[in-house]
């Protein structure tokens, strides 16, 4: 570490670097000021990025620093504190440095932007934010940094808030463009917020018992899931808290929000949504699940709750293949593909709480994955990113034939869809491969795993089938007649050098990082030997059934996709088999109509009724009667005042009269 | 009660009821003024005649000060009064007060 205040001054420094960017961007009115204001930017999250690798020597055996904020009792206190452990400092790099390139990136992306200033506060928050999810100690803190990212997650996918022209969404309906991004940012807000109240709950329920939120004392101590069990709560409170999890990283009940999302610039998509946020919900069940099953070590049947893990996280991965496969857009395939990464990374790690032998197996299997995914996935919302740039379509049908016009794009967007499909050696097969092995050790003994293992091999077949449509529509057959207008207007070329230079170095890593397998294993705590490594993998059973998957999804995507041979549209027409299914994955498995139709739907039709009976027929008539019957009773009481005047003196005469008999009598 | 006290007492009251009929049935404004100056001396009449029956063989001095005060202020009003009829007249033409009916509903 540089300074001995690295852990804090790593997510101190973006969030104050939020502060200060919009104040220059304020003062900036030149066109040469405000590219000082982006420079400055992005120097903000390079800073970051350095104190982040140099943590990385330091992070093992790590160290718990923290700082007592205030105090409840006097045997109570509330801190703040950074866990520095390999986890931590792993996930905080995965951010500051994918973060970084998606910084520079978007000088090129966005630069003919008016708001800027707002892009960058919330994209510096943000980093800083998941920084400060990822290096806090205790669950309080990360729950601060989790809505820092849900805040700026709203923030920046409704960041075209202002557009005006009319978009058509085929699940939602047609509304101005801007009207859309808006009401995607709200829908991503929302739908994490349920998560997030269930978190927030868990959290609570865990504090209540342990009387700390700090992640060292809750391992060390098991009280508190004793005291849970007892009442039997133990288990409902772990699936509460992995309730955030399934809203932040978009699993199957909440994975709606994450199509929406990609109404907002590509930057923001490759950033939130594939290296940073989605990632929050991975890290704490990686940091959660160790903690809790070693605190209820003591505590029959809390296997479940791993297995819930495992199963949700394989449900997922097919049911975001199956919508992956059938998209229009490019990056709302790209967005299905990252829901069914996720699932992967959940399945891994719930299958390693599962084996209670092998537990860091599933641990490094998991965490490996999320590396190699935040590094292609990235990778290939930037491609995509500068092939929208350059198209200025988001719609796969209206591209086509762009191999020759952008050549670095294409290879690189070519890298990422082969480690996305996990074809060796790129970094995508060994972060799958490893998941596999470990599905299959524990799909011997456990009947479970092995249901899930053919979830996972099946949802395999569908990842590369998608990857390969997917590069095949962009890149591969005849130009589209959109893309030939444009080449008779200005030409489609290649991104400029500040944006595809992040791609190239993502690229990079994509290739090498899944030879730093064993490294990043032994990292982590599960030392695996160096030619163990390799040579098991190439030699296991599940490499052979790699190879099998990838035939099997590679053949029908090249036939109709890159060769262009075939029709697919015949094949999917109205009424045959393939065609229900197709209508059945592109509306999404009806789950997103589903919580239109329920929860939105019916809680605007409450809104109405009780607007209708409660307003209209309640409070608003209360107040129209007692006003309608003042009015009137005035009415009758002027009828007194006539004018005559000797009718004003007999009043006179007969009040003084009253007068004195009161006096008299009383 | 002495006869004496009763008699005085019965004028004032005749007095008091001859202003209150005036005030109550007459139309022309001079008269209703006419009616409230008897009614002033009724009240008058009635307070002078307790200054001497109260107490026998003592006449109190402090309900004639009164009523000497009483009279000052009964002639300020008839000005007053009159003065408000006549500008009455000069606005609407007549004296008549059932056609002076605008304080109604």
């Amino acid at each position: 570490m540089l300074t001995p205040y690295d852990p804090w001054l790593v997510w101190i420094i973006p969030l104050v670097g939020a502060l200060i960017v919009p104040v220059i961007g304020y003062f900036s009115k030149s066109e040469m000021s405000k590219k000082i204001r982006d420079v400055v930017a992005v120097v903000f999250s390079g800073l970051a990025v350095v104190l982040a690798i140099f943590m990385i020597p330091d992070a093992s055996p790590g160290f718990d620093s923290k700082v007592e904020w205030f105090r409840l009792s006097p045997t109570r206190a509330v801190s703040v504190g950074v866990l520095v452990d390999p986890l931590s400092v792993f996930v905080a790099n995965v951010a500051a440095d994918i973060g970084f390139l998606i910084m520079l990136y978007s000088i090129g992306y966005m630069h003919k932007e008016e708001d800027m200033d707002r892009y960058w506060f919330f994209m510096l928050f943000f980093i800083g934010g998941m920084i400060l999810l990822v290096m806090s100690d205790n669950l309080l803190q990360l729950f601060l940094g989790w809505e820092i990212v849900g805040t700026c997650s709203w923030g920046l996918i409704g960041y075209w808030y202002k557009k005006s022209k009319d978009y058509d969404d085929p699940w939602i309906g047609t509304m101005a463009e801007g009207d859309y991004n808006a009401h995607a940012g709200m829908k991503a807000f929302i739908a994490t917020r349920v998560g997030d109240m269930a978190l927030l709950t868990a959290i609570l329920l865990i504090y209540l018992f342990a009387g700390t939120f700090n992640y060292v004392e809750l391992e060390s101590s098991s009280g508190w899931a004793v005291g849970l069990a007892s009442i039997g709560l133990l288990i409902p409170t772990a699936l509460l808290f992995f309730g955030g999890p399934i809203g932040k990283s978009a699993q199957f009940p909440l994975d709606v929000w994450l199509l929406e999302a990609m109404a907002g610039p590509t930057t923001v998509s490759a950033l939130i949504h594939a290296a940073a946020m989605v990632k929050a919900g991975v890290y704490l069940v990686a940091r959660f699940l160790p903690i809790f099953l070693i605190a209820s070590a003591t505590i029959p049947g809390v296997q479940i709750f791993p297995a819930v893990v495992a199963g949700i996280g394989a449900f997922t991965a097919l049911l975001a293949a199956t919508m992956g496969c059938v998209q229009r857009e490019i990056k709302k395939v790209l967005a299905a593909s990252t829901i069914s990464q996720l699932g992967y990374m959940f399945l891994a790690l719930g299958v390693g709480g599962l084996m209670t032998g092998d537990f860091m197996a599933g641990y490094a299997a998991g965490t490996l994955q999320l590396a190699a995914h935040a590094i292609f996935k990235a990778l290939l919302f930037l491609g995509a990113g500068a092939v929208l740039h350059s198209v200025g379509s988001i719609y796969m049908d209206e591209m086509g034939g762009l191999r020759k016009k952008m050549p670095i794009t294409f290879v690189c967007m070519l890298i990422g869809a082969l480690s996305l499909s996990g074809i060796p050696p790129f970094a995508g097969f060994f972060g799958k491969e490893s998941i596999f092995e470990v599905l299959w050790i524990g799909g011997e003994t456990n009947i479970f795993i092995a249901a899930l293992f053919v979830i996972a091999a099946l949802t395999a077949v569908f990842t590369v089938f998608y990857s390969f449509r997917l590069i095949g529509l962009t890149f591969f057959g005849p130009s589209s007649k959109h893309v030939k207008e444009l080449e008779h207007e200005h030409g489609v070329h290649e991104a400029p050098p500040v944006m595809w230079i992040p791609l190239v170095i993502l690229a990079v890593f994509t290739v090498f990082f899944g030879f730093l397998g064993p490294l990043f294993n032994g990292y982590m705590g599960h030392p695996v030997d160096f030619t163990e490594f390799f040579v098991g993998i190439f030699t296991s059973t599940t490499f052979i059934l790699t190879l099998i998957i990838i035939a099997l999804g590679f053949t029908p995507a090249c036939y109709f996709y890159i060769m262009r041979k075939g029709n697919f549209e015949k094949l999917t027409r109205r009424g045959s088999v393939l065609g229900s299914l197709r209508n059945f994955f592109f509306n999404r498995w009806y789950i997103n109509a589903f919580y239109y139709k329920v929860f939105v739907n019916g809680f605007l039709g409450l809104c109405r009724k009780m607007r209708s009976v409660i307003e209209e027929k309640g409070i608003d008539k209360f107040n129209y009667v007692a006003a309608r019957g003042f009015g009137q009773m005035s009415n009758r009481l002027r009828k007194i005042h006539t004018g005559i005047l000797s009718v004003n003196i007999i009043y006179i005469v007969a009040g003084a009269v009253l007068f004195l008999l009161i006096l008299l009598l009383a | 009660m002495e006869l004496d006290l009763a008699l005085y007492l019965a004028v004032a009251g005749f007095l008091y009821a001859l202003g209150i009929y005036c005030m109550t049935t007459k139309r022309n404004l001079i008269k209703l003024t006419i009616g409230l100056e008897i009614l002033l001396s009724a009240a008058n009449l009635n307070l002078l005649v307790f200054s001497a029956y109260r107490v026998v063989g003592f006449v109190d001095p402090l309900p004639q000060a009164l009523v000497i005060l009483s009279i000052v202020i009964g002639g300020a009003v008839a000005a007053v009064a009159l003065s408000m009829v006549i500008n009455v007249y000069r606005h609407y033409g007549t004296l008549d007060v059932r056609k002076i009916r605008k304080l109604k509903w």
